[in-house]
C-alpha cells in the first residue's frame, strides 16, 4: 500500500534534498537514459558514471543509477531499458523492480498530470544489500489519487477488461515497503526492495 | 524500444500464440486484439517463455480471455512463462487462477 507521510527510510540511498540533482550526475533530457554500468546506450543518450570514478574502473561496480524521463506512455520502454541496465541488480532482482517500477510509471501517467516539467527522476539504488527505487517528480495531482488508493482492493472492470488496483497489488507484494512521500519542492514513491 | 512480437500458429486443434517482447501499459492493446482474435477460433495457448515484462494491463487481458473462454465453454492454457512473467502472475496473489503449463503433452 502507497502511505502517505514522511520517512526516514532511505538515509543512504541520497536522494537530494528539495529534488536537485546532485552535479555529478549527468542527467539526459527528454528521451535520454543512464545507465548504471555507463555503458553507451542508443542514440540521443546521453550516459556518464553515476558517481565519480573513485574506486578504479573494474574493481568496483556502481551501486547506483539516475534517469530522467518523460511521464508519457512511451517512456516505459525507456524505464525497462534502464531497469535492464542496472549491473548491481541481479536479473531476479532487475524483474522485481521492472515489474513494480512500471506499475509506478503508469500511474504517474495516468494520475500526475500535470507533472511539472513533464518529467520524472528515476533513481535506482543498492544500499547494504537493499535495493531502492525512487521516482521524484512534482504533481498538483498525484497526492489526491495517493488518497483515494488507500485501502482499495483491486477491482475487475468486466468492461473495460482492466483491473484496477492490481498494480498496486502487485508493487507491494513484489516489495518491501511501498511510501508515498510529498514535499514542498518535490514528491516521492519509494519501492524499496 | 523493444517491440512486442505475436505469432500464430496452429497445432491440431488449439491455435498457438508466440508471444515476444513486453507487455506493457503500451503494448497490451495490441495483444489483447490477437488473443480475442484467437480465441474466437477456439482453443488457445499462449506461449510465454520470450515476454520480457508483463504489466497488469496484460494480466487483465489474459484474465478478461480466461473468463471469455469459460463462458464459451473454451480453454485457455499459459505455456511456459518466462522468469518475469511467472514472477507478475505470482505477485497477483491468485496465481491458481492461471492454466500454467511447461510442455504443450500436460495440456489436458
Amino acid at each position: 500500500m502507497i502511505r502517505n507521510g514522511p520517512t526516514g527510510i532511505v538515509p543512504s540511498a541520497r536522494v537530494p534534498a528539495g529534488g536537485d540533482v546532485p552535479a555529478y550526475v549527468s542527467v539526459a533530457l527528454a528521451s535520454a537514459a543512464l545507465t548504471a554500468s555507463g555503458r553507451s546506450a542508443e542514440a540521443a543518450i546521453e550516459a556518464a558514471p553515476a558517481k565519480p570514478p573513485l574506486a578504479p574502473l573494474g574493481r568496483r561496480r556502481p551501486t547506483e543509477a539516475t534517469l530522467r524521463i518523460a511521464v508519457v506512455r512511451e517512456g516505459i520502454f525507456l524505464l525497462e531499458d534502464f531497469i535492464d541496465s542496472l549491473d548491481f541488480a541481479a536479473t531476479t532482482e532487475r524483474s522485481r523492480l521492472k515489474l513494480a517500477g512500471s506499475e509506478i510509471f503508469d500511474n504517474l501517467v495516468k494520475h500526475s498530470t500535470p507533472i511539472e516539467g513533464g518529467s520524472a527522476i528515476v533513481r535506482a539504488a543498492r544500499r547494504s544489500g537493499v535495493i531502492y527505487l525512487i521516482f521524484g517528480f512534482k504533481s498538483p495531482s498525484f497526492a489526491a489519487y495517493v488518497q483515494r488508493c488507500r485501502d482499495y482492493e483491486p477491482v475487475f472492470d468486466h468492461h473495460a477488461r482492466r483491473w484496477h488496483g492490481m498494480g498496486l497489488r502487485m508493487t507491494r507484494n513484489l516489495s518491501s515497503s511501498l511510501l508515498f512521500r510529498p514535499g514542498s519542492l518535490v514528491d516521492r514513491v519509494i519501492i524499496r526492495f | 524500444m523493444t517491440q512486442l512480437d505475436i505469432s500464430e500458429r496452429q497445432d491440431e486443434s488449439r491455435v498457438i500464440l508466440l508471444v515476444s517482447g513486453p507487455i506493457n501499459s503500451y503494448t497490451f492493446s495490441e495483444f489483447q486484439q490477437k488473443l480475442d482474435r484467437a480465441t474466437a477460433k477456439g482453443e488457445v495457448v499462449i506461449d510465454m517463455e520470450k515476454v520480457t515484462t508483463l504489466s497488469s494491463a496484460g494480466i487483465g487481458v489474459i484474465m478478461a480471455a480466461l473468463d471469455d473462454a469459460e463462458a464459451a465453454g473454451k480453454k485457455l492454457f499459459i505455456l511456459k512463462p518466462s522468469e518475469i512473467a511467472r514472477l507478475a502472475f505470482e505477485s497477483t496473489g491468485f496465481m491458481e487462477r492461471f492454466p500454467v503449463f511447461q510442455n504443450l503433452k500436460e495440456l489436458p
